[in-house]
């Protein structure tokens, strides 16, 4: 028979209550109350950890950056040229060009401390301009979405969690499919058709459908295609789909800087 | 006097504690990965405090740790905290009734305590599904063997260096 003093269960009772109403608080609140806390705890070794690695390397880092200029300058120049080309013929066909997106620049300041790592916590909130459901990049492609927001910070899904979907197509064949986060760090492609043209080493991109992220993103790049049979019970039939494993561009283990993509700020040229 | 020394002793002690899992967390968590594996410094720190300082002690510091680790994940804070607080109060009543002197037996309960956790964590963000235990399969057992193996070596330490005595003078629990 186990024997609980009276204080225990007073502090019990308490911490309980105090937990209770913790989770019962509005999203908002939760996140102010998460940046309070951070501030005075994790705030002060975040950024000296950030400061540390900022240091290191910038030399080598000045040195490649200098060389990548030089690089994109020229790059830029004829990608210009093609730009131009391109704007004149999609007038002559009486197309409208892509949207353009206004960028936030962030910096990851906490990652899930919960070993799983399915989110991580960027420097900028509603103050900055971010918001719910915009869609976070990075220099190599589709990192995840914003599922919270606070004054100046914001969670970040990652593509990784268990929950996140996604709709995005083969660049090659643009075929149609669900990305889907699989075993590791690793993706799936699911809903493909097996008779559709799917090939590893094919790029997967983002579909603009779904209305949260716009369309070309890069998200990875196919590495295993096999059939995969599921059984219906209401049909009482076999549907045929592909298995297709995507290795994700983005490296989920290292992410510093990031871009949050103000979607709803783009606006349509002609 | 006494008395006084007594509660500076027991603050001092929780705000070391403290310290040394937000600076795990911060600085080093990261360096400590096996394989995309990491061990759960929380979940030892938890289970130290609760085998040796009872109930009391394990449901203030599961209380404080689940809030500290909540704070990174905003959209579930409180769950953290409750389900630590309610796993330290239950492994602080096993201090006196159940016989925990074996270090076999206290690495047996960090990896209980890890795995239920996990559970717990994940029936609120996934609900109970095949997600549920698939997640569970492949990332909380390996860190569960981790975590338990690391733990081991912490009680040894621990154990040595009779840390028992810190900061329980007049020790509640």
């Amino acid at each position: 028979m186990i024997h609980i003093r009276r204080e225990t269960f007073l502090y019990l009772t308490t911490f309980v209550l105090a937990s209770l109403l913790l989770l019962i608080l509005p999203g908002e609140f939760k996140a102010d109350i998460s940046a309070f806390i951070f501030r005075f705890t994790y705030g002060p070794f975040y950024a000296f950890s950030n400061h540390i690695k900022e240091l290191e390397g910038v030399r080598e880092e000045n040195k490649r950056l200098h060389q990548e200029v030089m690089e994109l300058s020229l790059r830029n120049f004829w990608l210009n040229e093609e730009h131009l080309e391109n704007l004149r013929l999609r007038r002559l066909l009486g197309f409208k060009s892509q949207l353009e997106h206004k960028v936030i620049p962030t910096h990851v300041v906490a990652k899930d401390p919960n070993r799983r790592c399915f989110s991580v916590l960027i420097n900028k909130g509603s103050q900055e301009g971010v918001k719910r459901n915009m869609p976070v990049v990075n220099m190599h492609g589709l990192v995840g979405k914003i599922v919270d927001v606070s004054t100046h910070c914001s969670v970040v899904q990652l593509m990784i969690d268990p929950s996140f979907r996604a709709s995005a197509l083969d660049q090659r064949s643009r075929v149609f499919g669900i990305i889907k986060p699989g075993s590791g760090f690793a993706l799936r492609l699911d809903n493909v058709p097996l008779s559709e043209d799917v090939k590893v080493g094919d790029y997967v991109i983002s579909s603009g459908l779904g209305g949260i992220f716009p369309s070309g993103i890069k998200i990875g790049v196919v590495t295993s295609v096999e059939s995969e049979k599921i059984f219906s019970k209401e049909d009482r039939s076999f549907g045929i789909f592909k298995m297709i494993l995507v290795k994700p561009l983005v490296d989920f283990s290292s992410l510093e800087e990031l871009f949050v993509l103000d979607v709803m700020s783009g606006e349509e040229k002609d | 006097m006494f008395r006084g020394s007594a509660i500076f002793s027991k603050i001092l002690f929780g705000a070391v504690i403290i310290f040394v899992l937000i600076l795990f967390q911060s600085l080093l968590s990261d360096m400590v990965t096996i394989m995309g594996v990491k061990f759960d410094l929380a979940i030892i720190i938890l289970v130290c405090i609760a085998l040796t300082r009872g109930p009391t002690y394990g449901l203030i510091f599961g209380f404080l740790i689940g809030l500290l680790l909540d704070v990174l994940t905003p959209q579930t804070l409180g769950w953290g905290a409750l389900v630590k607080c309610l796993i330290g109060f239950t492994l602080g009543n096993f201090k006196d009734n159940l016989y925990l002197e074996s270090l076999y037996s206290k690495v047996g309960v960090i990896f209980f305590a890890l795995i239920l956790n996990d559970f717990l964590y994940y029936i609120f963000t996934s609900g109970v599904n095949a997600t549920t235990f698939r997640i569970l399969s492949n990332y909380s057992l390996p860190s569960a063997v981790y975590t338990s193996i690391v733990g081991a070596l912490i009680f040894l330490t621990l154990t040595r260096i009779k840390w028992e005595r810190w900061g329980s003078q007049k020790g509640s629990g």
